[in-house]
């Protein structure tokens, strides 16, 4: 590791602040170039980035070591003893008997997808525009969302978010018509711009929806994190049964 | 993804790996072994840009595939790379225990961080790993901002001595 550069601590935040993307598009440009043109920068956003790592790392092992890993389910190994052959079969019958029995317990009351099949009812939408100027485009967007072409109004609405991509209305309603497609994932990737912003008016829902997206991943925990931070009213119904 | 959301999905694919060490002549605490380092190997790559982090159900699978692949090394490792018994199929994502250069260094920084005294340590990890502002971690020590910016410049500089001095 190099690691003999003179780096002022003013550089040293501004690089941190780069690497964290907390800085205005217009400096992130310049640093960028700097990277290219510049080997000796270059060489130090790399030493910075490795040192942030570094710690992160170790704190967040040290975070893993405190988590129990859930031990407990019987594994079928693949190559039994022939002798036992006989036994493991009838106790295999008993444990699918057993497993099928819980399964189907699950399934009617507390499973993941029971849960969020019950919890879910998608956003009925907005009736007055967003307040900017692109307000007839975003209407068509909002009425296609509300007769669930979710397809088209997420393409409408990507068109818009292009012009406002931190608009917390677009990204709220874009989440949301993921959501309904069963597409987790993207959705959670634009809730989550929503629900870290106290300012916006969609936060508490944003984490409503999120966490039952995460429920539909089958992360209890993480949905009971973001559905604790929602004010729905079923919040408290929903929560006792994630953790049951 | 942030650190804390990483923290909350640890437990998440523990199952498969678990199942998978065992059924392999493995035991409980391999499994956990293995599987700790399949699960900071995928983090660390998504902090150097070795992955791209496409969704948490993508992430989830290369978790597993990391562990699968580290306990068959493991298996080919103590059997002196005899034929394995088991039919193993694979998805073709790195297992390489090689470290890069670049690992090696971040190696070198947790090493060297743990030598850190308490202060420097609580300090760093607040702001670097739990993310909070000058402003919160000034509030909890008694310190004025800037006496708590100098104190983190400070303590990443005496890292950086430490390294120096430590590295091969």
């Amino acid at each position: 590791m190099k690691n003999n550069f003179i780096i002022s601590e003013e550089e040293w935040e501004e690089i941190e602040n780069f690497l964290k993307g907390d800085l205005p598009q217009e400096t992130i440009d310049i640093m960028k170039k700097r990277l290219k043109d510049e080997p000796a920068f270059s060489e130090k956003v790399a030493h910075v980035r490795l040192l942030m790592t570094g710690i992160r790392e170790v704190a967040l092992e040290a975070d893993l070591k405190k988590i129990r890993l859930p031990h407990g389910e019987n594994v079928v190994h693949r190559i039994p003893n022939k002798k036992q052959y006989y036994f493991r079969w009838m106790a295999a019958a008993a444990i699918i008997a057993v497993v099928s029995a819980i399964a189907y317990f699950n399934v009617f009351t507390n499973s993941e997808h029971r849960l969020f099949s019950k919890y879910y009812f998608p956003d009925s939408g907005l009736v007055s525009s967003m307040g900017v100027s692109d307000n007839y485009d975003f209407d068509v967007a909002m009425i296609n969302y509300k007769s669930g072409k979710y397809d088209q109004s997420i393409v409408e609405m990507k068109k818009l978010l292009l012009f406002n991509p931190n608009n917390d209305t677009l990204n709220y309603f874009i989440g949301n018509s993921f959501l309904a497609l069963d597409k987790v994932d993207s959705a959670i990737s634009y809730l989550k711009v929503v629900a870290v912003n106290n300012q916006s008016a969609f936060a508490k829902d944003a984490n409503w929806y999120l966490g039952l997206a995460y429920l539909k991943l089958k992360q209890k925990e993480k949905a009971a994190l973001f559905i604790s931070r929602s004010d729905n009213e079923k919040k408290d119904e929903l929560l006792k049964r994630i953790s049951k | 993804m942030t650190d804390e959301e990483w923290t909350l999905m640890y437990k998440v694919n523990f199952a498969s790996i678990r199942q998978f060490v065992l059924s392999n002549n493995g035991n409980e605490q391999q499994a956990e072994d293995i599987y700790h380092e399949a699960f900071m190997a995928a983090w660390r790559n998504v902090q150097l840009g070795k992955y791209e982090f496409r969704g948490e159900q993508s992430l989830n699978s290369y978790i597993v595939t990391i562990g699968k692949n580290k306990w068959i090394d493991v298996l080919r490792s103590a059997r002196n790379k005899k034929t394995l018994p088991i039919a193993m199929d694979i998805e073709s994502e790195e297992s390489d225990d090689l470290l890069s250069d670049e690992e090696r260094d971040i190696e070198l920084v947790k090493d060297q961080f743990n030598n850190l005294g308490e202060n420097c340590k609580e300090l760093l990890v607040a702001f670097y790993y739990r993310k909070e502002t000058m402003r919160e971690i000034s509030a909890k020590k008694g310190w004025t901002e800037a006496t708590t910016r100098n104190n983190k410049y400070r303590c990443l500089q005496k890292l950086r001595e430490l390294i120096n001095r430590n590295i091969p």
